[in-house]
């Protein structure tokens, strides 16, 4: 059993996989569910931490304003579902392995991904941080020098 | 040959295992007795067994008239080695088959020749005594022999299957040959480790030191394996020397387990009767399975409890029950009724056994009462966890004004939890999961990592555990530590996270067991691995959450002050034009 044909049989667990119900095709953790398929039907071949796509759509995801942890939630949850799916419509242990091995190293990539968006994230908000303190003691400085000008005029008035 | 022996053998699959490359050759009227445990791929084992066994057969029977036993013994299972090699050289797919055996021929009543190779054993019973015969032919037994292992570490090798003789591995094989002469009311028995790997030493004496027949014997032995988890093939053989009226048959057992043991039938029957394949602790299940479960595991447990005057094993079977139980939503009364059936049947024991010594009834009824003691107490444990909860989450409520929509007060007592319970692993699993987890720490101990320890322990703890979900936040929390990290930082742990990953389940891929125990043992542990990755990521985004608050409040503070300074920037306007006005009036 080819790895191609491997994928093509875990496709039609979409369905049981993702809210497709209520979401459609776009259903949360569609990424995770997507990158499993591709990474099983390119044989193998590719490592899911190069797997541009699913950083890309992760990315998107959060780029879109979605929480990273509602992202990670949904990622947990469809990866749990389709290893449950995969133990149910795999008889063949080697095959269920198989398919549980990518499924871990994707959500596991995934995770990493999002881990290491957050942590840049946090990184550029420190930066702004320190940027935002400049601006407000500049903003300070000026506004002192206002009162004191506003107080001088104040005084020449009376 | 032998009028006054009697001999029975069985051969099972085990639970584990689809086919059984066991096989064995009972013969009363030759004297000829054997078992054979096949090895490799997976039509290869049951081959050479099978080869193996139709060549000893043939070239005993051919040569017992006028060859030496132990020669004819030594020359049938070369002979069997040698063919076994061939079949496997000549045919690809049965290529690296071989099989291990041990043989009894019994040339009088009083004298067996017996010949082994490998790690199938041969036990003789005399004065209530089961002694091992045979040494077997492992590496590790080796080591020990050689005082390189103690018997301790020998249990828990990793490569403790490993053989160092076998039939067909070469085409000579080296075979051990001994006489033993027997006396009246002796038991020899020969087994597959499937036997001796998953029953206790003192469990097989306690069997085959009883005065049920060779047959029951065998079938009870058989059960033994399989109580014990049933992960290989299982064979064994029972010949018995002499005639069943001087072999000792007290009208009484000498001991609670054995009285106990023997009548477990008996107490089935009663569980049956009372309704106990219907208990909804067993929901789903067939009612022969039901049975399995909840009577015939209390069964084992006290047993083994009153063979070695413990409480643990009634602890461990009533802790697991309960838990599950609880754990899928399940109330109190099932498990009442439960022990009220257990109890009435363990008294409709002890009253068979008083029908037979009053006194050793009153004991064995004291024994037992102490047992379902303990797994009452286990029960109130439980029941003592669940309310000191419900009185957190009253108090918690109570103090925050406001009651969640799950208050205690709107659901059972007992705790709801997923429908889908933990339920214990099976003990293959739970061992290639061990070793799984000794592999993986030994792989990665060059690197002298210490999250890697960290984290293999937590993701085997979660993994045991069998929901593969396990608390993994503490762990996260820990790897985290109690900093912001940066990203210079972060990567070495994410790095130790694929490491363990790839070590652990890699390490469990190359576990020899059976492909499903393999398979189960490796969901769990992916998992256990996908769950503490999540909870990492996730700890690392909440560990970012009050840099985007700050930064969010400062950004208001900001423009609050940019507001300030145009406000100000008006007046100063208006100043500046009241105060020229006023010049120019003045002038």
């Amino acid at each position: 059993m080819s790895q191609a044909t491997l994928a093509h049989r875990l496709e039609v667990l979409r369905d049981e996989a993702l809210n497709t119900a209520e979401f459609g095709e776009d259903a949360p953790g569609a990424e995770i569910f997507d990158a499993v398929i591709n990474r099983l039907a390119a044989m193998g071949d590719t490592d899911p931490g190069l797997d541009m796509s699913l950083h890309d759509a992760l990315s998107r995801r959060l780029a879109w304003g979605e929480n990273p942890s509602t992202v990670i939630v949904d990622g947990d949850m469809v990866s749990k579902r389709l290893v449950a799916a995969a133990q149910r419509s795999f008889t063949d242990p080697d095959e269920a392995t198989k398919i549980v091995a990518t499924i871990t190293d994707v959500a596991c990539a995934a995770s990493r991904h999002i881990a290491r968006l957050a942590v840049q994230g946090a990184s550029k908000e420190r930066a702004q941080q320190r940027r935002e303190l400049m601006v407000q003691r500049q903003l300070a400085s000026a506004l002192e020098q206002q009162r004191e000008l506003i107080e001088q005029l104040r005084q020449q008035g009376k | 040959m032998a009028p006054d022996i009697n001999a029975s053998g069985r051969t099972d699959p085990g639970l584990i295992r689809s086919e059984n490359q066991d096989c064995i050759f009972v013969d009363q009227d030759m004297g000829l007795y054997v078992v054979l445990d096949g090895m490799g791929g997976h039509q290869g084992g049951a081959t050479a067994s099978r080869i193996a066994r139709d060549v000893i057969v043939d070239i005993v029977s051919r040569g017992l008239q006028h060859t030496e036993a132990a020669k004819l013994m030594t020359e049938a299972c070369q002979t069997a080695s040698a063919r076994v090699h061939q079949e496997g050289a000549r045919n690809r797919e049965l290529h690296g088959m071989g099989t291990t055996v041990v043989a009894v021929l019994m040339t009088s009543a009083r004298t067996a020749i017996v010949a082994h190779v490998g790690d199938s054993r041969a036990y003789l019973m005399r004065d209530q005594r089961l002694r091992r015969i045979t040494n077997d032919h492992s590496i590790v037994a080796e080591l020990v022999a050689a005082g390189r292992l103690t018997p301790d570490q020998a249990e828990d090798h990793p490569h403790a299957s490993v053989l160092s003789r076998n039939l067909g591995g070469l085409p000579s094989a080296e075979v051990d040959v001994q006489a033993i002469e027997l006396a009246t009311g002796d038991r020899l028995l020969l087994c597959s480790d499937g036997l001796n790997g998953f029953a206790s030493h003192s469990a097989m004496e306690q069997i085959v030191g009883g005065s049920a027949s060779a047959s029951s014997t065998t079938l009870d032995l058989v059960e033994l394996a399989k109580r014990g988890g049933g992960g290989d093939n299982v064979s064994a053989i029972i010949i018995e020397i002499g005639e069943q009226k001087q072999r000792k048959r007290s009208a009484m057992p000498d001991s609670g387990a054995r009285a106990w043991w023997q009548r477990r039938r008996l107490f089935a029957d009663v569980c049956q009767r009372m309704g106990l394949g219907d208990s909804p602790l067993a929901g789903g299940l067939a009612p022969g399975e039901a049975i399995d479960l909840l009577c015939n595991s209390f069964c084992e447990a006290v047993f083994h409890d009153l063979e070695k005057t413990t409480g643990v094993h009634v602890w461990t079977y009533a802790d697991s029950l309960v838990k599950t139980w609880f754990a899928r939503e399940g109330s109190f009364a099932p498990i009442q009724e439960l022990f009220d059936i257990l109890r009435a049947a363990s008294l409709a024991v002890v009253r068979d056994v008083s029908t037979q010594d009053e006194n050793f009834g009153v004991c064995l009824e004291i024994a037992l009462l102490r047992a379902l003691i303990v797994g009452e107490m286990v029960i109130g444990g439980e029941l003592g966890a669940s309310i000191r909860q419900a009185n957190e989450q009253f108090v918690a409520a109570e103090r925050t004004s406001e009651l969640p929509d799950n208050t205690f007060a709107n659901i059972a007592t007992v705790p709801f939890a997923a429908l889908s319970a933990p339920m214990p692993a099976a003990p293959e699993v739970n061992r290639c999961l061990r070793q799984g987890m000794q592999d993986a720490e030994e792989r990665l101990a060059p690197a002298r990592n210490p999250r890697h320890a960290e984290i293999l322990r937590a993701v085997h703890n979660s993994a045991g555990e069998f929901s593969g979900d396990g608390d993994m936040t503490m762990t996260a929390k820990s790897l985290y530590g109690n900093r912001l990290l940066s990203e210079q930082e972060l990567v070495p742990i994410l790095e130790a996270l694929d490491a363990c990953r790839a070590a652990h389940l890699m390490a469990i891929d190359w576990q020899d067991i059976a492909p499903t125990a393999r398979a189960t043992a490796y969901r769990s542990a992916a998992l256990a691995h996908q769950s503490l990755s999540h909870a990492f990521a996730l700890v690392t985004v909440d560990a970012g959450k009050p840099t985007t608050d700050m930064l969010r409040e400062m950004n208001q503070t900001t423009s609050q002050m940019r507001e300030t300074l145009a406000r100000n920037e008006q007046l100063l306007t208006q100043l500046e034009s009241t105060h020229d006005t006023a010049e120019e009036t003045l002038l």
